[in-house]
């Protein structure tokens, strides 16, 4: 074991309460503990292990970061309150923001403090987002925001949004896209919660915006460079997809494991849902291993989608086993409705096909 | 019962113990791997393979070119005459299994990677067409035993399950122990062949005290490495003719059904040669190891799933062509088929580790 992730274990000894282990689903939903956690796991240098130190990380390398953040899955540390902040936005500011916006955003993002939406999806731009039709006007001193956002997680907790507009409607529709952050503070702005199919999934809102003014000091990277933004978020996020996918495969499957036997007919599935979770983990790291080594492996592309519909899988086999003939398992639904909504958000797995068949097969694009 | 409490499940999780370098393979290897897979092809053609089935002779004339080439002694240590680890063997295994090359290497060095993982291993083990066979407690070991790509063997593993041991010998075959067997060959570039033991001179004997899935772990991860490479190259190929065949006044490869149909074989393959990677660096680091065990098992069944898959999919793909005797197509179906049941039925191979873990969790660890 390295020194690094024996360091991260005293930390969690610390920071988490003693009977955390047996009991960490009773502190699923305790706001102060998962809040207090994130600033602390921050304040120590264990929430971006990977970066450089003046922007709160440890410089480890790749291997321990990665074997601290599996540590982390492992205990099943307490979940962020706003984990696109810290999976999405900060990577994407850190990339692309200027020095006065890292100096501005970064560290109360990553400790928590500053939450973010993402204001991506439209009503009539989902798995097409590029075809959004959001604009920001340009004036004087920045831009007017005018349009609807949909499906937009936590968009009424959040201070801030990494907003997609169209600031070009000339340019090709990839070309004319520009990522704001912008302060839900401004007037103009409406958010209206949806209420969820239930309470596993995450609530998510529409967003209204009403001649909303942007400073131009607010755009991130290039005016019309929002697109490969929007692209480059979702990369960041990839090897806790996996990490995360891993884990929750246990989480369903282990409550199966812990009964002792099955009916002969469920063994052949469960033994299906044990070599997928070993695929999930051993994919990852072969992308990671590829990634170090200077390959440009596409295997990482494949990870979001075989990683949550294995999941959906196992949820759902779990779901079955632990309610037997009777009704539906409450707890084992909420696990399988949760997972429902892995293979819709962040692309769909029918659009991961797509990705898969034309970028890494070659296949044309078309019917 | 305590549902999902990590210290339950913590002894499951080995995530330290896999070294993720050694699921890629050097660049050294795969420059051997890409050079072997020009030569398989440019010493055989798939075209051979159609021939034996009027009777034409297959097989055996290249098996000194492929000792010669160095591909038997990837894997062995240095006093055996070789070089590298069972994750090299799995990336030319790989190559060779897509090339559908005629020779019994994936047996041979199956079996030899058996006797490795039992220290059983002797200088020059590798140069020999080998094969293994596996005997349940209750099978007889007298008379004739049916032997997996064994038309050419010289040398035969017999592994007999003891239940809490596994007995293991290694017997030299002459050339009046093994004939073809009498019913028809699905697949006759790796045919069964019908040996008798009581005519071959044991070589090595073995009482090993492990389980017979303890026993097969590294020959396993070989006959995943070669499904893999049958399912791999099914995908090329099937690729290959979706770009190039119009219908509708378009390339076949730009439908949605058959790009999505095309996406999940090439998810499904990637899954099997992370499991196979995996399972060949488990077997290194502990060959006797829980982890070996169960990988070996679950690589194997589902790089078996995923080439029968992929064989079948390039048939439907190609209509009515991919049912005809001249098309290649047919000849990756009989691959896949023949190989997939050898160490393990998939559905098998599942079933006993979903028991066995079921068992292990249960257990107080």
């Amino acid at each position: 074991m390295s020194t690094e992730l024996a360091n991260f274990r005293l930390f969690l000894e610390q920071a988490l309460p003693a009977d955390y282990d047996e009991n960490y689903r009773a502190y699923r939903d305790d706001v102060p503990l998962r809040t207090a956690f994130q600033a602390a796991q921050f304040d120590d240098g264990w929430l971006v292990p990977e970066w450089p130190r003046d922007l709160g990380g440890r410089e480890l390398p790749l291997a321990d970061a990665l074997a601290v953040r599996i540590e982390g899955a492992r205990r099943r540390i307490p979940r962020q309150m706003n984990v696109q902040a810290t999976g999405v936005v900060a990577p994407g500011i850190r990339r692309f923001g200027t020095d006065a916006q890292k100096e501005r955003y970064l560290l109360p993002t990553l400790r928590g403090e500053a939450w973010w939406a993402l204001g991506m999806s439209e009503p009539d731009a989902g798995s097409d987002l590029a075809s959004l039709r959001t604009t920001a006007v340009p004036t004087d001193r920045g831009f007017v925001v005018n349009g609807q956002k949909i499906w937009t997680t936590q968009a009424d907790e959040a201070r801030w949004c990494t907003l997609y507009a169209r600031t070009d409607p000339d340019l090709p529709k990839h070309r004319g896209i520009t990522c704001l952050l912008v302060d839900m503070n401004s007037p103009g702005i409406l958010v209206r919660r949806i209420e969820t199919a239930g309470e596993s999934i995450e609530g998510f809102c529409e967003v209204f915006f009403d001649d909303v003014f942007v400073p131009a000091d607010d755009v991130l990277g290039e005016v019309n460079g929002g697109w490969s933004i929007a692209m480059s978020s979702l990369e960041s996020e990839r090897d806790m997809i996996w990490i995360n996918n891993w884990m929750e495969m246990q989480r369903a499957i282990q409550p199966v494991l812990d009964l002792g036997e099955v009916a002969p007919h469920r063994l052949e599935t469960l033994g299906r849902l044990l070599a997928d979770t070993d695929a999930i983990r051993l994919t990852g790291l072969r992308s990671v291993a590829l990634r170090e080594s200077g390959v440009d492996s596409p295997i990482g592309g494949i990870l979001k989608l075989f990683g949550s519909e294995a999941v959906q899988a196992a949820a759902a086999f779990a779901l079955d086993v632990r309610s037997g003939d009777g009704p539906p398992d409450p707890a084992a639904f909420d696990e399988y409705l949760e997972s429902m909504a892995a293979t819709i958000y962040g692309g769909t797995s029918e659009v991961q096909r797509n990705i898969i068949a034309e970028r890494i097969l070659g296949l044309p694009k078309g019917a | 019962m305590t549902v999902d409490a990590p210290h339950a499940s913590e002894s499951r999780i080995a995530y330290e113990d896999t070294s993720w370098n050694s699921l890629v393979p050097s660049e050294e290897i795969q420059q051997f791997a890409s050079a072997a897979r020009e030569h398989f092809a440019s010493i055989f053609s798939p075209a051979d393979i159609r021939n034996a089935f009027s009777g034409a002779a297959l097989g055996g004339s290249l098996w000194a070119e492929i000792v010669e080439q160095g591909y038997t002694a990837v894997g062995l240590r240095e006093e055996l005459d070789g070089d590298g680890t069972l994750s090299d063997v799995v990336a030319i295994l790989e190559v060779a299994g897509g090339s559908l090359v005629p020779e019994p290497l994936l047996a041979s060095v199956a079996a030899v990677q058996t006797l490795v993982a039992a220290n059983a291993a002797t200088e020059g083990m590798s140069e020999h067409p080998a094969s293994i066979v596996v005997l349940g407690p209750e099978e007889s070991a007298e008379g004739r035993v049916s032997v997996f790509d064994g038309r050419f063997s010289t040398r035969l593993a017999v592994l007999r399950d003891r239940g809490s041991e596994v007995e293991l010998d290694w017997f030299e075959l002459t050339n009046a122990t093994a004939s073809l067997e009498s019913r028809a060959a699905v697949d006759p570039s790796r045919a069964y062949a019908s040996v008798d033991l009581e005519r071959a001179n044991r070589l090595v004997h073995e009482r090993l005290p492990i389980s017979i899935d303890q026993a097969l772990a590294a020959a396993r991860v070989c006959v995943s490495a070669d499904l893999v490479g049958v399912a791999s190259a099914s995908l090329d190929l099937s690729l290959g003719h979706v770009l190039a065949r119009q219908q509708f006044g378009r390339p076949l490869g730009a439908f949605q059904a058959l790009k999505h149909m095309l996406a999940d074989v090439y998810v499904d393959i990637e899954r099997a040669r992370s499991l196979t990677f995996g399972a060949a660096a488990a077997v290194t680091k502990d060959p006797r190891g829980e982890s070996a065990r169960h990988l070996s098992m679950l690589a194997k069944a589902t790089s078996a799933e995923i080439a029968i898959r992929a064989a079948a999919i390039r048939v439907q793909l190609m209509g009515a062509m991919g049912l005809t005797f001249e098309a290649d197509a047919h000849l990756y179906v009989r691959r896949a088929q023949q190989t997939a049941r050898f160490l393990g039925n998939p559905a098998d191979l599942y079933v006993t580790v979903a028991g066995d873990r079921l068992a292990g969790d249960a257990r107080v660890d």
